[in-house]
């Protein structure tokens, strides 16, 4: 924090109020978010229809609007938040034990083989269902690949596997490009497509089921490990002197990180920029403290992702890649972050 | 004289009367009397075509006729040639009278020099006047029909004329291009002078670019690049010469039964609008057509020194168009069937808009189309395009019509918010997604899944809802579908038949029209 900062005497500059504000913020965003939508439905009836299965209301509403609240808006809406969240706590995690700054969710390739599996199931079998199973296996293989690619190295740095990362991402990213490029382009690749460009349209009450257990169990773990990615974000020597076992706390870590940023690639593709600017705008708000970072980005993540999803699916009729608005807003506002306080980095 | 006498003379005459009568007719039926055929031989100096009319008929000289001997004949020397004589002396105009024996009867000219006036490259639907000259201050105006056409001057005289430089046709978007050095001159003429206007085809594509197209008797190698529009080359009746074509329409059953070669036919088109040109090369088209979206590709092509056709068509005004444009480019018989089936839509076409004028907007029924390959994510053809023109031809409301584009994603959401009457599946998969969405929770709100109102759109040798020629059939096929009551006398299976014997050249079973127009229990 800077001095002028603290010199701030508004209710902003308190830190309970702050911490309070940050933790609602998801909260009130998602009760926003399911008031809002192509179809119209007043904000009481909203209200009245979300207590409906809790007390006995009589149902003034037609049965569509229940539809749209209850298997429309409400899974979508908690996917979007766990999405944001599992993005945001993978991307802080990986900052954090890589000692950069730069890295994002998918730093070590799991995005690229998450959408080779995806291509590869299109191309090979009829059956959607395929498709996440092999999107979440070589999500989970081009990290190992490239923790493999690391081990290698007797004297292993985390520069080192951010590059067996970038390694394996190209290989995977080429992959990718040939699947394209052998599918049938009018129904293989207009799928294989869509898969990458991702989308939150049409997730229902099952694709809920299937993927926010990982996700929260995944977002706990690491909520555990918040100290030790403290202490992993120290150099390695300091690290070592506090009696840690390294290696085994980072691979942890990076399977965790990994196993929900996969199923997070599995259900909306390749969302960019949101693990690479939530950490940077939890560090503005709570310091660079990897406790206090992890938990923040969890909040801002689901803020940040909810708020952009609304846009991409009430701005137009049509839905707007949500991949696309995340860089189309995120970018710029990230830069004028940058202007009012210098990004935090320690 | 008594009268025994009188009666006497009368006999004696009479039998003799009938006597020279019966010798006269017997020996007429058994000795006819066969004409002399003499060889008259008709000549002219210089000879040549446009001298001489021969009973006012032009002939080119020399020429022989076998003419019966005594039988006269009008001998005219032409006019527009200075003549001196006829060698039988008689005048430039006469009446000719067959001797006994062979014979040959020249007409002199003197000092007299033919110019003439022919093409090459065009054809009957040329559609303007060609050429124009002038001599001795006289202009003629000739156009297709009148070509070649000869005159005759003075050695020495001067010929201005003028040859059309881009002769339009009746095939909108097509010329004829001169490629003669000079359109426009003055000549003098010394000798005998043939001017040939020598024309190339041409046409204008969709990008606006102006293409030189082979003659369509060199046409036998076509590659098509573009899945719809190999359904108008088929029309066109050049489905044998198809050597390239898209994946789409390799797997199509339908397009398998019309053509069984297009199964393993060469796709040399990559799905990301490139193309494997060594492999199209190797197969030597002698055009390649393409729809305009795919330039890369195109341009790919032309660079490897191949003719290339870049059509588009979003409406139906543009499909007529490009329907004509193909045709013209294959040729005039191909044209024709063009003609006819453009004939065919537009009469199909104008019916339906009259019966559907007069519908209101209430009645109106609000129509979705989904893409239907998947619900996942769901993928509608919104407010512009080929599939919200017909909707609108046949009467219906887009429900999708305040967004723009084919293809468009939307949330399930916004379907339950535009709640369609009647919603109809595309792709190859229809019926599959129409039995997800019939047993789907969610999509039961919808108005048009409790009444039962999804329909998968039918699909023969291409997707009838997107581009091919059988938007003909496409749009029977909705406006019956949506207002049953105004089209009672659609028959869709017959008029399925009838357009695929008229235009496609195949007879269809009964279970082959059921396929092609999903039609399930």
């Amino acid at each position: 924090m800077s001095q002028k900062q603290n010199g701030d005497k508004s209710v902003w500059a308190n830190p309970k109020v702050r911490t309070a504000l940050l933790f609602l913020s998801p909260v009130i965003i998602f009760l926003i978010s399911l008031c809002v939508g192509r179809y119209i439905i007043p904000i009481p009836t909203v209200f009245k229809i979300l207590s409906s299965p809790f007390f006995a209301i009589e149902a003034d509403w037609p049965s569509i609007m229940e539809t749209v609240i209850f298997n429309v808006r409400l899974p979508r809406l908690v996917m979007v938040s766990f999405v944001g969240a599992s993005l945001a706590i993978s991307g802080a995690s990986f900052q954090g034990i890589l000692k950069n700054p730069l890295v994002s969710s998918d730093i070590l390739g799991v995005a690229y083989g998450a959408g080779f599996g995806a291509a590869l199931a299109i191309l090979l079998f009829p059956d959607p269902t395929m498709i996440q199973f092999f999107a979440f296996g070589f999500g989970m293989l081009a990290v190992g690949l490239a923790y493999m690619i690391n081990s290698f190295y007797k004297r292993s740095s985390t520069l080192i596997l951010v590059l067996s990362g970038i390694i394996v991402g190209a290989f995977f990213s080429s992959l990718i490009s040939l699947a394209k490029y052998t599918a049938d382009p009018e129904t293989k690749l207009p799928e294989i497509v869509f898969w990458l460009l991702g989308s939150f349209a049409s997730i229902r009450v099952e694709d809920v089921i299937q993927y926010v257990p990982l996700m929260v169990i995944g977002i706990i773990v690491l909520l555990l490990l918040r100290w030790r990615i403290n202490v992993l974000s120290l150099d390695d020597m300091q690290a070592k002197s506090l009696g840690l076992n390294i290696k085994k706390y980072q691979a942890v870590i990076v399977f965790f990180a990994t196993l929900i940023t996969a199923s997070a690639v599995c259900v909306s593709g390749i969302i960019s920029w949101v693990g690479l600017i939530v950490p940077h705008i939890a560090r503005m708000i709570v310091g660079p403290n990897n406790s206090k970072v992890l938990p923040a980005s969890v909040a801002i993540g689901m803020t940040y992702l909810l708020v952009i999803d609304d846009i991409a699916r009430t701005l137009v009729a049509n839905e707007i890649p949500i991949g696309v608005l995340t860089g189309v807003i995120g970018a710029p506002f990230f830069g004028y972050l940058l202007l009012r306080q210098r990004v935090g980095w320690s | 004289m008594t009268d025994k006498k009188v009666y006497l003379v009368i006999a004696i005459i009479a039998i003799a009367a009938i006597s020279v009568a019966a010798y006269l007719l017997l020996t007429g039926e058994t000795e006819p009397e066969t004409p002399n055929t003499i060889a008259v031989t008709v000549t002219s100096s210089p000879t040549g075509a446009g001298y001489v009319k021969v009973d006012g008929t032009a002939i080119t000289t020399p020429k022989t006729f076998q003419w019966e001997e005594g039988s006269t004949h009008t001998l005219e020397a032409t006019s527009t040639a200075t003549w001196v004589s006829w060698s039988d002396g008689g005048s430039q105009t006469h009446e000719y009278t067959v001797p006994a024996s062979d014979a040959t009867i020249t007409a002199a000219f003197e000092g007299q020099i033919k110019v003439t006036f022919d093409q090459s490259g065009l054809d009957t639907t040329a559609d303007e006047a060609i050429v124009s000259f002038t001599v001795n201050g006289e202009t003629q105006t000739k156009s297709y029909a009148d070509l070649p056409v000869s005159t005759w001057v003075d050695a020495g005289t001067q010929v201005s004329y003028t040859i059309e430089a881009n002769v339009s046709t009746t095939c909108p978007g097509a010329y004829f291009m001169l490629t003669n050095s000079e359109s426009s001159t003055t000549i003098t003429v010394d000798d005998d002078t043939t001017v040939t206007a020598e024309y190339k085809r041409t046409i204008i594509d969709a990008n606006g670019g102006i293409i030189d197209v082979p003659d369509p008797s060199t046409i036998e190698r076509i590659a098509d690049s573009w899945p719809a529009h190999n359904t108008i080359v088929v029309m066109c009746g050049y489905r044998d010469a198809l050597v390239a074509t898209a994946t789409t329409n390799t797997v199509n059953p339908m397009f398998q039964k019309i053509l069984p070669a297009i199964e393993t036919m060469l796709t040399p088109f990559n799905s990301d609008g490139t193309v494997n040109v060594e492999e199209l090369m190797a197969e030597n088209p002698d055009i390649v057509f393409v729809s305009a979206s795919g330039e890369e590709a195109a341009a790919a092509m032309e660079n490897s020194g191949m003719t290339v056709v870049r059509l588009q068509f979003y409406n139906f005004e543009d499909m007529v168009h490009t329907v004509r444009l193909t045709g013209w480019i294959l040729g005039e018989e191909a044209f024709t069937k063009a003609l006819n089936y453009v004939d065919y839509f537009t009469e199909v076409q104008d019916n339906i808009i009259s019966t559907t004028a007069d519908l209101t907007s209430s009645e109106k029924i609000k129509v979705l189309h989904l893409v239907g390959n998947s619900l996942d994510p769901i993928r509608i053809d919104a407010g512009t395009g080929l599939i919200n023109t017909w909707i609108n031809l046949c009467g219906g409301d887009n429900a999708a019509a305040e967004i723009d584009g084919n293809m468009q994603t939307v949330s399930l959401e916004q379907i339950l918010a535009w709640n369609p009457d009647l919603i109809l599946i595309g792709s190859a998969t229809a019926n599959d997604v129409r039995e997800t969405i019939l047993n789907d929770e969610l999509w039961s709100e919808l108005d048009a899944v409790k009444n039962g109102k999804v329909m998968a759109n039918p699909m023969g040798v291409f997707d009838w809802a997107r581009y091919s020629v059988e938007e003909a059939l496409n749009i029977q096929w909705v406006s019956h579908t949506l207002y049953p009551d105004l089209f009672p006398d659609t028959d869709i299976r017959a008029e399925t038949a009838y357009f695929y014997e008229t235009y496609y050249e195949y007879t269809l079973s009964e279970a082959e029209i059921t396929d092609i127009l999903r039609q399930v229990d």
